[in-house]
């Protein structure tokens, strides 16, 4: 959607004249120049706190249309600089003043053309360094700039080796060394990027030159990965899974309201994962200065379904809310929020062990799953693999054109979803499920992440949908999951 | 007749670290010149013909450059006694430019192998990514910055003098809607501590709009704080000049400036009519004399 397009999405809001850019931009200009005050009748050189206020709220208007990027990032921009120029800020370098830490990047738009996405599932038992390992390429995504393969690398454990030095170059290696070649008699090779432990490696081997885009023309390639082991082919015939389109609304939200509802979704994941409760709204989310901006530029109703969502969440696990939010009246609940909630135990999930997810790791198996979603948000993604053990699954998911939202760039990681997409999944029991984000990336040439399900898979399911929502709507695919182990 | 703003300023001086030697720039009505170049358009010649360029000709051009950078705005000092903290080391600031970065803080959580050779994994590349965006060289609004801040490094008179410059070109232009907001953030940056000082009030309860049009503005009171339009000239004759408040009074208007002494128009109280004040400055402090 272009930006005229979302500003007049919003022009139903504006109370003055229709100068909604220019409301949105005073707010912040205003909230910029306080933040710098405040930061300057404080001791100390500390103004982090000052500046991802400001970070935050321009950030979030600019996510829904209320203010160009360029704008709402020069203000934030704007006010690192003058912090820094007055030493409030600890790293107060002239490389801080002339590239400050937030900028956006300047992501790389979806490319267009076709994507395809196949699935591998075939495990290659070899010997790497002298160690017994199992490689194992789960998807080949060939979009249109580049060709990804989703690989891994295990050790064969026989016995119990914690405390064992870092996976050696050898692991690496493997991984970089692979040659794809294709049934036109091309061979590509590729460059390994990821991580891993010291018995296990994961992560995506980007070719050197991308196959044709949508795999045309083709019909199988092999991946050689050497040290011993025969080559893999991989049949091209078979046909993605297409995923259904839906572009239903919830309550026809709007985009500041579908981002109050995706921030409440991540709130509801925390407080029910990790049980790590605080006592207010504000000491469990940075919320409260996305609704202050919101409700202070008009971008959204103070009397917001999606408001009330979120403080009926707040209320439900006790939190003390913002004045903004605090006389708003309990709503119901989307049904998938309650599902997911009313499925944890009492206690809640709680943070897995290093030990536990290396055992789960050990003893999983890869199932087939190759989706390819159509646009969304100008977004476009893929899922290329999936792991599973039980009632644990985990999927790779890989995306193009996703924008970088103020809190990644904050956090110089992904450690939530990028926003403003939000991912659910449904078994064909009826049950609802989480997601969260493990070994996140998020750059200018796209989204790579894990996919975790909570609470855990129930084991009478037999499929899942997978659910991906947007601003603009939301688009499912359903993955079988009686394909693989369990 | 000489502009009551650039009047209003005494002149400044820096020295400034040129091929020479160290050098004076000085600025006088409104004018920032470099004394220890008299021929200076032969130097730019030379210069345009490939000579390099001396640091006092190159602070001239930057000054006329940026004379009416908005940027200024948003950098410069809120106050007179707003210190900005800059090095006036330009050999310095090349090298911090293009020094290499160290790897910062990774989210929890976050697994990361550090080998040397092969693809860093997926978080470290996100770090990785943001570096060597950062390295890939200036930016058009990166170096704009720079110069601006090479300049305001000259010192706070100067800092003062550049922030009047810009208000002075902005303050007679048709000012086009999408500047609005940078300008009345401008002035409220700069007219709210002012009025917190004046009234006793919070200066997050100033709410600033540019005045356009004939006349000084206008102040009204509040149930919790202020209401104020005035023009953008404000900021040039008035608040750069140090003459904001005088005699618990706030100044709107500067009519006339002759030498040290000045008349303003000034109000005791918001709602009341401005009412001219003679002023004097002695030792860079405005009194009221007869």
């Amino acid at each position: 959607m272009t930006q005229v397009a979302r500003i007049q999405q919003y022009a139903r809001f504006v109370t003055r004249n229709g100068a909604v850019i220019q409301d949105a931009e005073t707010y912040l200009r205003s909230l910029a120049e306080a933040q710098l005050r405040q930061a300057a009748g404080r001791r100390g050189s500390d103004a982090w706190r000052e500046l991802q206020s400001v970070q935050l709220a321009a950030g979030a208007l600019s996510d829904v249309g209320a203010i160009d990027t360029a704008t709402a990032d020069e203000i934030a921009v704007d006010l690192e600089v003058a912090l820094a120029a007055r030493g409030r800020i600890r790293n107060d370098s002239f490389e801080r003043l002339i590239t400050p830490q937030w900028r956006r990047y300047q992501v790389k738009p979806a490319p267009a053309g076709p994507f395809r996405t196949v699935s591998v599932e075939t495990q290659v038992v070899t010997d790497i360094d002298g160690e017994p390992a199992t490689i194992t390429p789960f998807a080949l995504v060939a979009a249109p700039d580049r060709t990804v393969l989703t690989v891994e690398v295990n050790r064969i454990t026989t016995h119990n080796r914690v405390g064992w030095a870092m996976t050696s170059p050898g692991w690496y290696d493997v991984l970089s060394q692979v040659i794809i070649t294709d049934s036109n008699g091309g061979k590509r090779g590729g460059k390994f990027w990821g991580g891993g432990s010291h018995d296990h490696v994961g992560g995506r081997v980007e070719l050197n030159s991308p196959l044709p885009a949508g795999l045309e023309g083709l019909t199988w390639v092999e991946l050689d990965f050497g040290a011993g082991a025969e080559p893999l082919r991989v049949d091209l015939s078979r046909a993605p899974v297409q995923p259904m389109v839906a572009t239903r609304e919830r309550h026809e939200a709007t985009p500041a309201e579908r981002y109050i509802d995706a921030a409440t979704e991540e709130l509801l994941i925390t407080l029910v994962r990790n049980r790590k409760i605080g006592t207010s709204l504000a000491a469990n989310t940075e919320l409260d200065r996305v609704i202050e901006a919101f409700t202070a530029t008009g971008v959204i109703e103070p009397g917001s379904l999606a408001l009330s969502r979120l403080a009926t969440v707040a209320r439900r696990f006790k939190l003390r809310l913002p004045d903004e939010l605090a006389g708003l009246a309990d709503t119901e609940l989307p049904e998938e929020w309650l599902s997911a909630i009313a499925a944890m135990p009492p206690n809640g999930r709680g943070e897995d062990s290093w030990d536990s997810r290396r055992f789960r790791q050990q003893l999983s198996g890869a199932l087939p799953a190759a989706i390819v979603f159509p646009e969304l948000g100008g977004a476009r993604w893929t899922v290329a693999g999936m792991r599973r053990a039980g009632n644990w699954l985990r999927m790779n998911v890989l995306g193009w054109g996703v924008p970088v939202g103020a809190r990644h760039l904050m956090h110089y990681g992904l450690d939530t979803l990028p926003e403003p997409f939000t991912w659910w999944a449904r078994d064909d029991t009826g049950q609802w499920y989480f997601t969260s984000v493990d070994n996140g990336g998020l750059g200018e040439d796209g989204a790579e992440f894990d996919l975790e399900l909570t609470p855990e898979l129930s084991l009478d399911a037999t499929s899942l949908d997978l659910i991906l929502s947007g601003l603009s709507g939301r688009l499912t695919a359903t993955i079988p999951l009686d394909g693989g182990p369990s | 007749m000489t502009e009551p703003w650039r009047a209003a300023l005494p002149p400044a001086s820096a020295t400034v670290a040129c091929a020479a030697g160290p050098h004076r720039l000085r600025w006088k009505e409104g004018v920032l010149s470099a004394p220890a170049h008299p021929d200076s358009e032969a130097e730019l010649v030379l210069t345009a013909l490939g000579g390099d360029e001396t640091e006092c000709l190159r602070l001239v051009r930057l000054w006329s450059q940026h004379a009416d950078d908005l940027n200024v705005f948003t950098i410069g000092p809120r106050t007179p006694t707003d210190r900005l903290k800059l090095v006036r080391d330009e050999r310095a600031t090349v090298i911090q430019l293009t020094a290499p970065l160290a790897p910062r803080r990774l989210a929890k959580g976050h697994r990361v192998v550090v080998t040397a050779g092969i693809g860093p994994p997926s978080v470290a590349h996100v770090v990785a990514r943001h570096n060597a965006l950062r390295r890939s060289g200036f930016d058009p609004v990166g170096e704009h910055r720079v110069e601006l801040l090479a300049l305001l490094a000259l010192g706070p008179a100067f800092q003062l003098r550049l922030t009047a410059t810009v208000a002075s070109a902005w303050a007679d232009r048709k000012i086009p809607p999408s500047t609005e907001p940078r300008l009345a953030q401008a002035l409220a940056g700069r007219l709210a501590p002012v009025a917190a000082g004046w009234l006793g009030i919070d200066p997050d309860q100033v709410q600033v709009s540019r005045h356009d049009g004939p006349g000084w503005g206008d102040l009204e009171r509040t149930e919790s704080g202020l209401r104020a339009t005035l023009p953008l000239s404000w900021l040039a004759s008035v608040w750069a000049a140090g003459l904001s408040v005088v005699d618990g009074r706030l100044a709107v208007g500067v009519t006339e400036v002759n030498g040290p002494r000045a008349t303003v128009l000034a109000v005791r109280r918001p709602g009341d009519r401005p009412e001219p004040l003679t002023v004097v400055r002695r030792a860079s402090k405005w009194t009221v004399t007869p």
